[in-house]
């Protein structure tokens, strides 16, 4: 599957335990405080100051293929993005 | 015999001549008599007489002597005086008619008189043919009515044409409907690009601060954006 996942979170990473946190997992957790990025995918929640659980596949042309604009964190479609990403593969 | 003749023609032709200025002398002297009472007056009326006019150029020359010498001797004449002014006028027309080559050649000696005359004869053929022109000039705009008026009937038909013109607007309505297409098309294969193109960012890592840019992952591998709320 050629395939990288980047995680991206409304949240200041300069603390050091958070930093250390985002060590702890094999994929880069990008910190976006001002929040712009998840603006630019409307993904950001404006009442609640942070970005909704929302999940886009990105193909190597840069065009967004599939998305997923979910409203809870563990919730999140595992079984189908893996399905999209054997799609582009 | 024919030699009498002549002699006693040049004879009368003389005769005429002397009488003529006699009667033109005496004409000025009278008219130099009542010049002195109203002068300005005169002279105006004495322009108009000017056809004749080449001779009052020299009568001042003359005018002196005569007024010494006859004045009452040719008073009685100055009662003919209008006759010899109403017979100049005729010799201007007598040239014209009858014939002029015995009296133009005998009043040679009275030469002033004869060339005036001549030059009045000239401009007479010039005004006969001035106004010969102007009936000319007035049927030619009769004639140009007539064309114009056979214009108006052309240009009604190309007003029936001009119509059929306006019934050309429908090709113009073909290229509106053709044209409706057209920006359907190209709009469908432009803006879907970024609609569907992902929005470009670089932000750090949070593990070690390194950057990290969409773009770098573009033509080498698939990318799953996942949004995280901060806290966790």
């Amino acid at each position: 599957m050629n395939a990288e996942i980047l995680a991206i979170a409304v949240d200041d990473f300069s603390s050091p335990t958070l930093a250390t946190r985002a060590q702890g997992y094999p994929f880069p957790i990008l910190y976006n405080k001002e929040g712009d990025v998840a603006r630019a995918y409307g993904a950001y929640n404006q009442s609640a100051g942070y970005a909704n659980p929302y999940v886009f596949i990105v193909d190597v042309n840069g065009s967004v293929v599939w998305e997923h604009r979910g409203s809870a964190y563990h919730r999140t479609p595992l079984g189908d993005i893996i399905a999209q990403l054997e799609k582009l593969s | 015999m024919s030699h009498v003749a002549n002699i006693r023609m040049s004879s009368r032709i003389a005769l005429g001549a002397l009488t003529i200025v006699g009667l033109f002398l005496t004409s000025l002297m009278a008219c130099g008599q009542e010049t002195t009472s109203t002068p300005a007056a005169d002279e105006t009326q004495a322009v108009p007489a000017a056809t004749d006019a080449p001779p009052p150029a020299p009568v001042p020359t003359e005018a002196p002597v005569p007024t010494e010498e006859p004045e009452p001797t040719i008073a009685p004449d100055s009662t003919y005086t209008p006759v010899p002014p109403t017979r100049a006028p005729d010799p201007t027309q007598t040239p014209m008619e009858s014939p002029d080559p015995t009296a133009t050649a005998t009043p040679t000696p009275a030469a002033t008189p004869v060339p005036t005359v001549t030059q009045t004869a000239t401009p007479v053929p010039t005004a006969m043919p001035v106004p010969a022109a102007t009936p000319a000039s007035e049927p030619e705009p009769s004639v140009t009515p007539q064309p114009t008026a056979t214009p108006f009937p052309t240009p009604a038909p190309t007003a029936t044409p001009e119509p059929t013109v306006t019934a050309t607007p429908t090709p113009t309505a073909v290229p509106t409907a053709t044209a409706t297409p057209e920006p359907t098309a190209s709009p469908t294969s432009l803006p879907e690009p970024p609609e569907n193109a992902a929005p470009l960012f670089t932000l750090p890592n949070g593990a070690d601060g390194e950057l990290i840019s969409l773009e770098s992952y573009r033509g080498d591998r698939n990318v799953v954006l996942v949004f995280y709320r901060g806290f966790w």
